[in-house]
């Protein structure tokens, strides 16, 4: 059974996407057979590998004309990374497209669907605590939370987690805070300092792995490509992925009582 | 972090809620108290309903058969996810309701919503006939819709602060009409 991981925050800008795309590459160079599903209206995924807003079908093909979910997944260059993008949808009719995610059992139907044999489900959502995000945390199983580290992220937070809480008490019991994801982190700035001090006193759920602000996500983007795939060497900032990647595997584990199969060795 | 960044109450809150949904609180954490600071819509500001119950059915939802108007207003409340609903005939005759009713039903309610309806259909004849109203109270929402089934009797569907009531739910509860009304008691 696939572990349907939510990417979600109130504030847009918190690197959702960007870290949906990124985690999705690191679990899938690890083997795990992985999907990305873009639930943005604007389609960020999409948008992040520079294709053009009409270039793929996808959940909207699902929801209009009743195209089979397994149709209009589409793979990658990795054999264990597939993408269900948003779909041909018109922006005009985004209000729609979000009342009909939230109303209807579609997105758990596609989930079903496609999730055969998948170890990992990243459910990249828009920013924002609407429709498509608690449709998405009402079938999701674990919650990520994105948190850019600088004062207004920091401030939407409570939102954020209020609205996790409301959902798993009243509508998918199931539903745990995976963890909180610090994100674009500037040590060497006060304010993000402030805030990372604030978040590693008291905050429950926060990440050993933090993703620092750095130029080479731009790079990334540019090229429409995740950062594994940069040219040349290998960049820290990719390996924070696959840092990350590890720790996610390592809690799911822990939180679902799967025990690690590691023994204690012997140096000499 | 300093105090004038981060409202207290808001860290205090996040905080809380953090450790609780990683497992890390023991507490039931702050929204439990009824001490939240914000506004519901929900009227009685109550917990909602699981989603299974909330939720509308999808838009290609098979057909269900209903025998009783209360059965049929009691899936539209759910679908439309309002505390109350009730249907008109067109003489302007409540003959059912569901949810929460008050004591002296919506005979009253049903009957001037079927007039008020019935003037708009008058405001501008190249606009044709009303379809759907929403009319927004102080204390109250009311919203309802126009379905003509066996052959062309309007029978309006009204509700009592619906969140999802719209274009897509309209056509959902019209076609459930269109398909049960004929063995409606």
């Amino acid at each position: 059974m696939s572990h349907r991981i939510v990417l979600t925050s109130s504030k847009g800008g918190t690197g959702k996407t960007t870290t949906a795309l990124n985690l999705a590459v690191a679990l899938a160079e690890r083997g795990r057979n992985t999907i990305v599903v873009d639930l943005d209206p604007q389609g960020a995924i999409g948008l992040f590998l520079a294709k053009e807003d009409s270039d793929w079908g996808g959940l909207a093909e699902v929801m209009i004309t009743g195209a089979s979910p397994n149709e209009v997944l589409m793979t990658t260059s990795l054999p264990t990374l597939r993408i269900l993008p948003r779909g041909r949808i018109d922006p005009v009719d985004t209000c729609e497209y979000e009342l009909r995610l939230h109303n209807g059992d579609v997105l758990s139907n596609t989930l079903d669907a496609i999730e055969e044999d998948v170890d990992f489900t990243l459910i990249d959502t828009p920013s924002g605590l609407g429709p498509v995000t608690r449709a998405a945390l009402a079938v999701g199983r674990f919650v990520l939370l994105p948190l850019q580290a600088e004062p207004v992220a920091f401030r939407t937070m409570s939102q954020t987690l209020r609205v996790i809480d409301h959902v798993q008490r009243h509508e998918n019991p199931s539903l745990q805070l995976l963890g909180i994801l610090p994100t674009m982190v500037q040590l060497d700035s006060d304010p993000s300092l402030n805030v990372m001090s604030a978040v590693w006193s008291g905050f429950g759920g926060v990440l050993d792995t933090v993703i620092p602000r750095s130029g080479v996500f731009t790079e990334a983007s540019e090229l429409g490509i995740p950062l594994s795939f940069l040219g040349g060497r290998t960049r820290p900032e990719a390996r924070r992925f696959t840092l990350l990647s590890d720790e996610i595997e390592a809690r799911i584990n822990q939180m679902t009582g799967v025990e690690d199969d590691n023994e204690h060795r012997r140096l000499v | 972090m300093t105090t004038n960044t981060v409202g207290s109450s808001d860290v205090d809150i996040a905080r809380a809620l953090s450790r609780r949904l990683s497992g890390l609180g023991s507490g039931p954490g702050p929204t439990a108290s009824g001490a939240q600071p914000y506004l519901r819509f929900t009227p009685s500001a109550a917990p909602v309903p699981p989603a299974a119950e909330t939720r509308g059915e999808p838009v290609a939802a098979e057909l269900n058969d209903f025998t009783r108007w209360d059965e049929f207003l009691e899936w539209s409340l759910n679908t439309v996810r309002s505390s109350a609903a009730f249907a008109v005939d067109p003489q302007g005759f409540v003959i059912g309701s569901s949810g929460n009713v008050p004591e002296d039903g919506f005979e009253g309610t049903g009957a001037e919503l079927s007039y008020v309806m019935s003037q708009a259909d008058v405001m501008n004849p190249e606009m044709g006939s009303l379809r759907s109203i929403a009319l927004e109270f102080a204390n109250r929402r009311l919203s309802g819709f126009r379905s003509e089934v066996a052959g062309g009797e309007g029978f309006v569907v009204a509700f009592i602060d619906a969140e999802g009531f719209n274009k897509t739910t309209q056509e959902q509860i019209a076609r459930q009409l269109e398909h049960s009304f004929s063995v409606l008691l």
